[in-house]
């Protein structure tokens, strides 16, 4: 009995003083309220760690004792998450999701989407650029960024079939012709850098902040991989970004192809494919909400994603970890991402699906 | 390396780092005591507030807070029998019998001496096979972790209770349940009934906590009994002494098993959730005398709780030195580490190495300073195994029901925890293990994807062929080979003891998997059996992407039940002719079970989830605990409200104001905002 009532007793005053403690008033609608963040790729990868940074500083100019919440719902290249909050999130303002916005996926309805962008908003977006990269002792060898042309099947892995980094993997080698074959399920940045170094796959791309984390003072350092190209936004001027981030001696895609067909330019339409998603993909991630909030939320959560943007302390913590000045967009000035995603060109959508279309089973059970 | 070594141990010694290693030390002995709770939880309530501090004092919290959770995480699998975290289920095969048996101290001695020993020895271990590292995990790729999964569900499938078949159908069945929701390679919801909660997959913690907590507190409730079995005056050789004898009277088995956790909490993706089992599973097949695991055996505690901790420092470097996480807290702290400024590669190895050494340094610490807390308080925290049943049942009822809502904050986490204690309950009367069914559940996604790219790196079955996975294969062959051997040979033992000890059949019922009740057991194995056609059947309707996984599960699950069901048919004719008639049978078999104040209790539960709609849950635990004392402890109006407000302000105090715990929305919820005053808040009530 002795030690139960000490037990109350500590129970007790550790209630009293977390109570006494802590005091509550009620202002905006974010006051004290718990903002679930949906992220649809697996915890640990560039995804996550962006979203923990940006939403530790969002959500002090969201409200007054305002939490932000993460939960991890990966798979299926994201569409698994974006699933989850069409579906099963509440257009109460208090769930939002942080990650890949799946254009791609609702464009070549691809089987499991549920989903419907048009009833998403954007709250703010940001971009990224991607690079290509080769194991240099895949058969016949990758020395130089050129000889992935001399390779008779590469193995590609990725993510999902209709994200950046999937996309980003497979449409270059189409465009070139190399044949390959596609792995995807790997959840993240980590899944794919254990990956290639087990020599599980060949070639994978990565987001900007992927490459200087895990790539560039590692195997790229040492050769036992290799650079191959770029891929960044294709501007308004029909232009491709130079992202800044990258060696020299590593070009665009397009400047890839040049120097390796006699200073010709793709054409057909994986090309024109590979230009929409350039354009479209130009800021693959950021926050989204269901549409059907409230309008009243959804400028809240605009006005404190601006708000952050401009926050010195996130300036300085995202300037830290990404190792490049924040470069995000705010609700209408990137709403198009998802109002006019869809209008692309047949062709272009044609490469799409061509690249996406569903694998057949051999005879005997192996896989093309 | 020794300059490095040393500078390491300085900058953890020095102020403010040390102050934050001691507050991440009690943070997560708190966590990991706390059923639900738990180290992940705990890092992702501390990460943000790293995000201003510097690398070591940053290190030192999280480090501290995660590396001692599997510690304390042991005072709930030995005095409840609920495994405080995935790295914790071997130790209550032994813990659990010990606690019963009124050894509890004896059990905190040993592990938690040896979690001193085998953090230590895993640091050590660690340090000394730097170079190993990376070729160890160049050389497991998707196929070995497949394969490994296997291993570790052919572990505990073969490992827990006495028949093989059983465990391995209920490592089916986890696997199985691993499936609900969207698929992993195409978002394709499977077995969802339509309903949202299941569009995600289920959740662990909640089956976790209603499979092993549930029955084990209702066994207090329903018999009034308390933990332990014996009564203090009568218990010998019980002490906490006692087990930190043991560890060094079994030193040889605590190294061998530190050096598993370290090597095996490696591997990316599943080491920490199967490392207990292994080093478990190799402490049973490197034993001469077998007899006594699962009865509370010192070594079944000893090997798991020298594995878990070694594997804290073994999944860490591969995270720094490679950012390739072994685990997802290892997940979590990659992130701090990178939001640090700081990069996994070489460097960490070399010019950085003295903070990869203050790591480390932080773990041994972290784990030499909670082994000595914990051995302090344990002494204290051992005599609740002697307290009165009804005084414990509510307050573990309370933690269990909020560690269940803790992680999707939706009411089907409690009708999750409620169902799966339903399920734990007739699995523990009716003889069948429950912790190869949360394996698989932890297991399965992983394995699940680890398959799909296996088939897709290697162009089919290609990867069957390869080194690793030939020796793993040949490892769960020798397993499931080894353990059919030693079972069969304790079956044989056990008939003759059973004749000069009668107390011995009672401590074979009791322990996990050994109740033998044909009259329960039929039953649910028929149920299984049919579950498992009804899937595989709903599976054959979906693409190729998502039904292979379910496929590969239901098919030799239904195949081994029907077996199962074949011989349990045999027992209960045996069983109904000796009693005379069904109905005679089903009454006794009832009447061993205590079925109708089982019924009884889970009526509680289900009224304390009725109340939570109607009125939200600050109002409906402490009205259970109040009239759980009343009604079926017999206490006084008084011990009854003091316990009641006590489990009140734990609420209030603990999960909503420290960990922003969203409560349920209840009809209460909708107009009491309206009429109270502005100076009573509002989170007093709902």
């Amino acid at each position: 009995m002795k030690f139960y009532k000490s037990f109350l007793y500590t129970m007790g005053l550790l209630g009293v003083l977390s109570i006494m403690g802590i005091s509550q008033s009620k202002a905006g609608f974010y006051d004290g309220k718990d903002v679930t963040v949906i992220i649809n790729a697996g915890a640990g990868g560039g995804l996550t760690r962006t979203g923990r940074l940006f939403t530790t500083h969002m959500k002090k100019h969201l409200g007054k004792g305002a939490n932000m919440v993460i939960k991890n719902v990966a798979g299926a290249g994201g569409v698994k998450g974006m699933n989850y909050m069409a579906e099963k999130a509440k257009p109460n303002g208090l769930t939002v999701l942080w990650g890949t916005s799946q254009q791609m996926a609702q464009l070549l309805k691809l089987p499991g989407v549920r989903f419907n962008l048009s009833k998403i908003a954007v709250i703010g977006a940001g971009g990224s650029s991607y690079l290509s990269i080769a194991r240099s002792d895949f058969k016949p060898g990758i020395k130089q960024a050129s000889d992935l042309l001399k390779v008779k099947k590469m193995i590609v892995g990725g993510r999902g079939t209709s994200d950046g980094l999937g996309i980003f993997a497979r449409l270059p080698l189409d465009v070139l012709g190399v044949n390959y074959r596609y792995v995807p399920g790997y959840r993240g940045q980590p899944k794919l850098n254990a990956a290639i170094r087990a020599k599980e796959i060949g070639l994978l791309t990565t987001g900007g902040i992927g490459y200087i984390v895990f790539y560039k003072d590692t195997i790229l350092k040492s050769g036992e991989a290799k650079a191959l190209y770029y891929h960044s936004a294709l501007g308004a001027d029909g232009k491709f970004s130079d992202p800044g981030i990258y060696p020299k001696d590593v070009k665009h895609f397009l400047e890839y192809y040049k120097d390796t067909h006699g200073g010709k330019s793709p054409t057909g339409p994986l090309w024109e494919a590979y230009k929409w998603f350039s354009k479209f993909n130009s800021r693959p991630f950021g926050i989204y909400a269901r549409k059907d909030n409230s309008p009243t939320h959804i400028a809240e959560l605009r006005a404190a994603f601006r708000k952050t943007l401009s926050d010195p302390a996130f300036i300085a913590a995202w300037t830290k970890m990404v190792r490049s000045a924040p470069d995000f967009g705010v609700g209408k000035e990137v709403s198009w991402l998802l109002t006019d995603f869809d209008k692309i060109s047949p062709g272009a959508l044609a490469g799409m699906k061509k690249l996406t279309a569903r694998k057949k089973k051999k005879k005997g059970g192996k896989k093309k | 390396m020794i300059e490095a070594l040393l500078e390491g141990l300085f900058l953890v010694f020095q102020w403010p780092a040390i102050g934050f290693l001691f507050l991440g030390v009690l943070l997560g002995i708190w966590l990991g005591a706390v059923p639900g709770l738990g180290g992940i939880i705990g890092l992702v309530l501390l990460l943000p507030f790293t995000f201003g501090m510097e690398t070591v004092p940053a290190f030192a919290l999280l480090l501290g807070m995660f590396a001692v959770t599997s510690t304390s995480d042991t005072i709930a699998s030995v005095m409840l029998g609920i495994p405080g975290t995935a790295a914790s289920q071997a130790t209550i095969l032994d813990g659990y019998p010990l606690a019963q048996q009124g050894k509890a101290a004896r059990a905190f001695g040993a592990a938690f001496t040896v979690s001193a020993f085998g953090g230590v020895f895993g640091a050590i271990i660690l340090a000394v096979s730097l170079p190993l590292i990376l070729p160890i995990i160049k050389s497991f790729a998707s196929p070995e972790l497949f394969v490994l999964g296997m291993l570790g569900l052919a572990m505990v499938g073969s490992l827990s209770g006495g028949s093989i078949l059983k465990g391995l159908s209920v490592a089916c069945l986890g696997i199985l349940l691993s499936t609900v929701g969207y698929g992993e390679a195409e978002s394709i919801p499977r077995y969802h009934f339509e309903t949202e909660y299941l569009l995600d997959n289920l959740p662990l913690i909640p089956v976790v906590l209603g499979l092993f907590a549930i029955p084990e507190i209702m066994e207090l409730a329903i018999r009034n009994v308390s933990i332990s079995r014996v009564p203090k005056d009568q218990t010998v050789g019980g002490g906490m002494l006692e087990g930190v004898k043991d560890v060094f009277r079994h030193w040889w088995l605590a190294l061998r098993c530190a050096a598993i956790g370290t090597y095996v909490g490696m591997l990316p993706g599943l080491g920490a959730a199967i490392v207990d089992w292994v080093a478990y599973g190799h402490a049973v097949q490197s034993a001469k005398d077998k007899s006594q695991f699962g009865f509370g055996d010192i070594r079944g505690v000893i090997a798991p709780e020298a594995a878990n901790n070694a594997t804290r420092g073994g999944s860490l470097i591969p995270t720094v030195a490679f950012g390739i996480p072994g685990s997802l807290g290892t997940a979590i702290l990659l992130g701090a580490l990178l939001i640090q400024g700081l990069k996994p590669g070489p460097d960490m190895l070399t010019s950085e190495l003295h903070i990869t050494f203050s790591m480390v340094w932080t773990i041994v610490i972290a784990n030499i300073v909670a082994a000595g807390l914990l051995m302090i308080w344990s002494k204290q925290v051992a005599k609740i195994a002697f307290l009165p049943g009804h005084l414990i049942v509510p307050g573990v009822i309370m933690f269990v029901f909020l560690g269940a809502w803790l992680g999707g904050a939706a009411l089907g986490d409690w009708i999750s925890c409620l169902t799966f204690g339903v399920v734990g309950f007739i699995m523990k009367r009716g003889g069948w293990p429950r912790p190869p069914l949360i394996l698989a559940l932890i297991l399965g996604n992983i394995m699940e994807n680890a398959f799909q790219i296996s088939m897709g790196a290697h162009d089919g079955y290609g990867w069957l062929s390869r080194p690793v996975v030939l020796v793993v294969l040949v490892l769960i062959a020798l397993t499931i080979f080894m353990s059919a051997r030693g079972i069969t040979k304790n079956k044989a033992a056990q008939k003759e003891v059973e004749a000069d000890d009668p107390a011995s059949k009672a401590r074979q019922e009791a322990a996990e998997g050994g109740a033998k009740n044909p009259m329960i057991s039929l039953p649910f194995s028929i149920f299984l059996f049919l579950f498992f056609v009804w899937a595989g059947v709903q599976a054959f309707g979906w693409p190729e992407s998502v039904n292979e996984f379910p496929i590969i599960a239901t098919a030799p699950g239904a195949i081994m039940v029907f077996a199962v069901l074949l011989f349990e048919a045999k027992e209960a004719a045996h069983e109904v002719k000796v009693q005379g008639g069904i109905s005679s049978a089903y009454k006794i078999a009832l009447e061993k079970a205590v079925a109708y104040r089982a019924v009884l209790f889970f009526g509680y539960l289900l009224a304390m989830i009725i109340v939570m709609l109607v009125l939200g849950q600050k109002f409906s635990i402490p009205l259970f605990i109040f009239l759980y004392l009343i009604r079926w402890g017999s206490y006084n109006w008084r011990v009854a409200l003091g316990y009641a407000a006590g489990g009140w302000l734990m609420m209030v105090g603990f999960y909503d104001r420290t960990l922003d715990l969203l409560w349920y929305p209840s009809w209460l919820s909708n107009w009491l905002p309206e009429l109270l005053p502005s100076w009573i808040p509002v989170w007093f009530f709902v």
